[in-house]
């Protein structure tokens, strides 16, 4: 018998077109055709090994304290979701929380089954949980986080570059001394942000001074709490300040009001995120957003990407953000001219 | 199934004899290469149970024609709903596969594509399947559990909120608190939950109050800008405010409180609101909200329950499930001195 799409074609009754489309993973065949096709493929001998039809969006928890309160999740899998359909694959939801007792077989049976491939929501990641993640015999993608050692491919926000970008709109409207809202718990994105902020002040050649910047916690309420703590000790304040995210930039600026700061006329501030409450929180407030759905849909690329390229070679795509410019930065040039005159 | 020492050898390019020792812990070989073989090891044995194991595995079908789920607030709720489920479904060792419909063509191949490709049951979140798509379930031979919609004569499963009970708790505190003056304020989506929440608001006016009570019911629009705006203005064209309003759910609420905090009226002093939902910590609210609580989480936990009660252990009756709400006593309605 000779096998060829001809002969799979006259098993299955689909098309030499789309049996060839759904084997190279082309959009608009259906999830089912191309299961279909697949297992006859393999049946035959036409291909080997197993081949790919499920596509795992894995949800990870650490400490539940930044993935619990984010509104982000439905974005991404809308986005994962879409694409998949269009691809062929079946989408499947996987959960794994670190405190769970047989976390790493739970892991283990994600990241050895060959039949899926696999996006990890990796925002919750820290250093010393990824190497498990090392070993994984399927197609594996981070989403949300980045490993210096290369050892991933991944799709994640351009966090220095848009810290960077926003820092850089406080001195342009005339700040010189610009604090950092600090979250607490340090995930690789808040890192990232942070060094954004110290080149951004760099390069414009202004300090970064330690008392500038002030821990806080990531909730809302917590870092309302810490500021109003904060304040009670009377400390010289800058007149901006950038925020590791919005819940922390709407907590501050919540603080400070109750502490009778005006916002943006004695304290101006810049969050990270866009949640659909920054829009309408009093003064609006300005802000980084990310195009999160996009992003879910880049992650399903980069697979099928990976899939064309046999893994020969990792790629980082980074995805740009939009500035968002609304009412919580006050323009110090007006104030000076104002002043003078 | 076990993994054969020349393979390992061959793929790792080290000697049998090396892998022997490392297998059985003997010395000889460096730390290093033995780690690697044992890590081989584990990974093939583990590829090789994953692969005969074939999971089990549940479609969770969602019915979406409205933007409601790319909405970050609303979304949430969805979201958090899905990650419970999966969750729970994983430690029993069921795969969750999802898949988002939006016609009644949709429905009916999605139906009959799982009865044949080996799907154990199906979830089925039906709050924007439009009533007349309701009976198409009747063509489902698996296991179904249909999620916030309801058919009188459904032979299937069905997990709800309480959305009348809700309504009626709501209404008679308003009531005790001395609200006679009530404005229910909804948004423009046409969803199951919401309009049980309106029936059951006309409901509890006809039958309960008698007609004694002035009532108006707003539709506020589809966000909370829109619903700020729109009440700013319906209440600019009333002679008096009124006692109370009630809001469909927190979207509601918060475009309710950012309305009356443009207009300087206080709550509770000058009005008093209560409403469907928590207000998540993701926004600041003047008062401490008297609320009913939508049980969103606990909602997961009875899918699944009656999931596998279907699939496990051969139940064949029809559950019909009701979720009630938690009455949360906040500080946004007036007490009566």
């Amino acid at each position: 018998m000779k096998v060829n799409i001809k002969k799979i074609s006259e098993i299955t009754g689909f098309s030499a077109a789309t049996i060839s489309n759904a084997l190279n993973h082309k959009k608009g065949v259906h999830a089912r055709t191309s299961a279909e096709i697949f297992q006859v493929a393999k049946e035959i001998g036409y291909i080997s090994e197993t081949r790919i039809t499920k596509m795992k969006f894995v949800f990870y928890k650490r400490s539940g304290l930044i993935i619990d309160d984010t509104p982000f999740f439905s974005l991404l899998i809308d986005g994962v979701e879409k694409e998949c359909r269009e691809s062929g694959l079946e989408m499947v939801l996987c959960h794994l929380n670190r405190e769970d007792a047989d976390y790493e077989q739970q892991v283990d049976r994600i990241i050895h089954d060959r039949s899926a491939a696999v996006i990890l929501l990796g925002t919750e990641l820290m250093e010393e949980d990824v190497e498990i993640y090392k070993s994984a015999s399927c197609l594996f993608l981070l989403l949300d986080y980045w490993s210096w050692d290369m050892s991933f491919n991944g799709v994640l926000i351009n966090n220095t570059d848009s810290a960077r970008m926003a820092v850089d709109y406080l001195i342009k409207k005339g700040h010189r001394e610009i604090g950092y809202l600090r979250g607490d718990f340090r995930i690789k994105a808040f890192r990232s942000r942070e060094t954004g902020y110290g080149i951004a002040m760099k390069k414009a050649g202004l300090p970064v001074k330690d008392e500038y910047i002030m821990n806080v916690s990531t909730t809302l309420n917590g870092a309302r709490r810490d500021i109003l703590s904060y304040l009670d000790s009377r400390p010289a304040l800058p007149t901006a300040f950038f925020a590791d995210d919005d819940m922390i930039a709407l907590g501050a600026m919540k603080a400070f009001q109750e502490k009778g700061y005006r916002i943006p006329e004695d304290i101006s501030i810049i969050g990270f995120d866009d949640l659909p409450y920054s829009e309408i929180s009093s003064p609006p407030l300005t802000t980084i957003r990310v195009p999160k759905q996009e992003m879910g849909t880049l992650a399903v690329r980069g697979i099928l990407n990976m899939m064309k390229e046999n893994g020969r070679v990792k790629t980082k795509t980074q995805v740009c953000t939009m500035f968002v410019e609304r009412e919580s930065v006050r323009d110090l040039r007006d104030a000076e001219v104002e002043d003078e005159g | 199934m076990k993994v054969k020492a020349r393979q390992i050898a061959r793929d790792l390019g080290v000697s049998t004899a090396t892998v022997s020792l490392a297998i059985n812990n003997k010395p000889g070989v460096n730390e290093a290469t033995k780690r690697r073989i044992l890590d081989y090891i584990r990974r093939v044995e583990m590829e090789h149970e994953v692969e005969e194991r074939k999971d089990k595995f549940v479609k969770m079908l969602l019915y979406v024609k409205t933007t409601r789920y790319q909405e970050l607030t609303e979304g949430k709720f969805i979201s958090d709903t899905f990650v419970r489920i999966s969750a729970l479904l994983q430690k029993e060792g069921i795969e969750l596969r999802m898949h988002r419909i939006n016609s009644g063509d949709e429905v009916l191949k999605a139906l009959a594509e799982s009865c044949q490709d080996g799907t154990a049951g199906i979830i089925f979140l039906a709050d924007e399947l439009p009533e007349a798509y309701l009976e198409l379930l009747d063509e489902c031979q698996l296991p179904l559990v249909v999620c916030d919609n309801m058919l009188r004569d459904g032979h299937w499963d069905g997990v709800n909120m309480h959305n009348q009970k809700a309504i009626y708790n709501g209404m008679r505190y308003l009531e005790k608190c001395g609200c006679k003056d009530i404005v229910y304020v909804q948004k423009s989506d046409d969803i199951y939950n919401f309009r049980e929440r309106r029936k059951s608001f006309r409901r509890y006016v006809n039958e309960e109050m008698g007609g004694e009570v002035i009532t108006q019911m707003i539709n506020g629009g589809k966000d909370t800008v829109s619903i700020t705006n729109h009440l700013i203005r319906s209440l600019k064209m009333r002679p008096k405010l009124p006692d109370a309003i009630f809001t469909e759910n927190f979207t509601v609420t918060v475009g309710v409180v950012k309305a009356l905090e443009k207009l300087e009226i206080n709550i509770p002093k000058d009005i008093s609101v209560i409403g469907i939902d928590e207000v998540p910590d993701m926004i600041f609210l003047p008062v401490k909200l008297t609320c009913l609580s939508a049980p969103h989480a606990s909602r997961a936990d009875h899918v699944v329950r009656q999931l596998l009660d279907k699939i496990e252990h051969g139940r064949t009756n029809a559950v019909e499930v009701l979720v009630g709400m938690e009455f949360i006593k906040g500080e946004s309605v007036k007490q009566n001195e």
